[in-house]
């Protein structure tokens, strides 16, 4: 039975029929069981994914106290890791999420530590900037030009000795930059609707097995 | 009261189908076969992979946060066909791959995919489950590991595919910083400059979309991508038309409340 539930073609055709049924959901509606029917499926699969996160528990656990066992290198760091996670874990559970004990933790130690992170991006931002910026080529050369026009046209004591950088960088930003933006997010709508079929349909697999002989 | 909906999605649906279905059956019968350019980004795993068992250090292979139910979903299809390739290429080299799970509905995805390339390539003694590891749904915890990992295991390749927020500069960044060779695939808008600015090798929206046509060279998927090129002509002409039609007096609003 395991056998049949993990082969490809098994999860092919579960997605082919949801798939279906969702497609057919999104034309029609009025019929009240099919109305029923889809909510429940909605609420499988929301459970699925909540469960998935017992998943995260157990791979995290599995991992770090085998490196606490194996004594591998830094495995100090490991036990540390496993007794918060677990603590976290254990007073969510059984105090709430919105516990004050709880929320303690979440906005004084979790979220400090996520801005401390998230703030070397304007770090990386201003690096990769500098290599985006050099000039080897042509291509090169208008790239920096209009990063060049947005940035005087952005400091306002510029703008009170004239108005030509600022309207410029407006157009610029307006009427050729949106239009590619535009052109960009058309193309890769109609390439996620292109995915969607090749998954309907199931010629495209590749989440399930591996379909290539080699690249 | 039973409704039909969604007239316009509908027709444009149906009309995606009929071009998908005829350039299908030309394929098939072999009147007319697409040529098909594999895109460099897919051409450096190998390179990548090489790096990595040349310098006899592991390569670091971050999946992507989207949500297989939401519309990230299928960019992190094309991610996981790339991911499956790569593992396969490195089970055969006998490089070390580190995969770091940014969502846990994408563990048994992984797991399964690496499972399948290890043992293709009749490699499943060399695949260390230890590697394929869950970082948390964020960036935040995603990110540190990266720091640590680059820095402590000597990672000398690098690779992102999937969806990604305001991290992809950090993620290309560090990888840079390390001097690490590296490959970043989003098809999310947003994150194209930072992408093309931090990595060597990238892939940006349909490209990523079509990892899995470009990998497999299954003629259904080389269809599917063909139909949608032919669309896309379809829709540049109508963009075309409308314009006209719009800067010459018509109303054509109607045709956008059906």
């Amino acid at each position: 039975m395991s056998n049949i539930l993990r082969s490809k073609e098994f999860t092919t055709v579960l997605v082919f029929i949801l798939s279906t049924l969702y497609v057919l959901h999104y034309f029609i509606q009025g019929v009240e069981p099919f109305d029923n029917l889809m909510l429940t499926i909605g609420n499988w699969a929301i459970i699925s994914s909540a469960a998935a996160a017992g998943l995260g528990l157990a791979n995290l656990s599995i991992i770090h106290v085998n490196k606490i066992r194996k004594k591998e290198s830094g495995w100090y760091w490991d036990i540390w890791m496993v007794s918060v996670m677990f603590f976290t874990f254990l007073l969510g559970s059984i105090t709430s999420s919105q516990s004050s004990a709880y929320q303690w933790i979440y906005v004084n130690v979790y979220q400090p530590l996520g801005t401390s992170i998230f703030s070397l991006a304007y770090l990386w931002m201003c690096s990769v900037a500098v290599v985006a910026f050099r000039v080897k080529n042509r291509d090169a050369a208008f790239l920096m030009l209009g990063g060049l026009l947005s940035l005087i046209g952005n400091i306002p004591m510029v703008q009170v000795y004239t108005n030509v950088f600022f309207d410029a960088k407006t157009w610029a930003l307006n009427i050729p930059v949106r239009g590619v933006g535009s052109a960009l997010r058309i193309s890769l709508a109609l390439g996620l609707v292109l995915v969607g079929i090749r998954t309907w349909l199931g010629i495209d697999t590749s989440y399930v097995a591996l379909e290539s002989e080699g690249g | 009261m039973i409704t039909i909906v969604n007239y316009s999605t509908m027709v444009f649906l149906i009309i995606l189908s009929t071009i998908f279905g005829y350039l299908y059956w030309l394929n098939k019968t072999k009147k007319i076969m697409p040529r098909f350019r594999i895109l460099p980004g897919i051409l450096a795993l190998e390179e990548l992979v090489g790096r990595a068992v040349e310098m006899g250090r592991p390569l670091l292979y971050l999946t992507g946060y989207g949500s297989l139910r939401s519309d990230q979903g299928p960019e992190q299809l094309g991610s996981f066909a790339i991911f499956g390739e790569t593992a396969r290429i490195c089970a055969k080299s006998g490089a070390e791959i580190i995969a770091g799970i940014l969502n846990q509905e994408h563990i048994p995805i992984i797991t399964s995919l690496a499972e399948e390339a290890y043992r293709r390539e009749n490699a499943m003694d060399s695949l260390n489950y230890n590697n394929l590891i869950y970082l948390g749904a964020s960036q935040y915890s995603s990110n540190a590991y990266l720091m640590v990992t680059v820095e402590q295991r000597e990672v000398v390749s690098f690779i992102a595919t999937g969806w990604y927020g305001a991290d992809m500069v950090v993620k290309g960044g560090v990888a840079r910083s390390a001097g690490c060779l590296s490959l970043g695939a989003t098809a999310n808008p947003d994150q194209y400059p930072y992408l093309v600015a931090a990595f060597d090798y990238w892939l940006i929206g349909e490209d990523l979309l079509s990892a899995g046509a470009q990998i497999s060279k299954d003629p259904g998927q080389i269809t599917n991508v063909w139909a949608g090129d032919y669309i896309r002509f379809l829709l540049i002409s109508i963009i075309i038309i409308g314009s006209i039609l719009a800067w010459v007096g018509f109303n054509i609003q109607w045709i956008f409340n059906l």
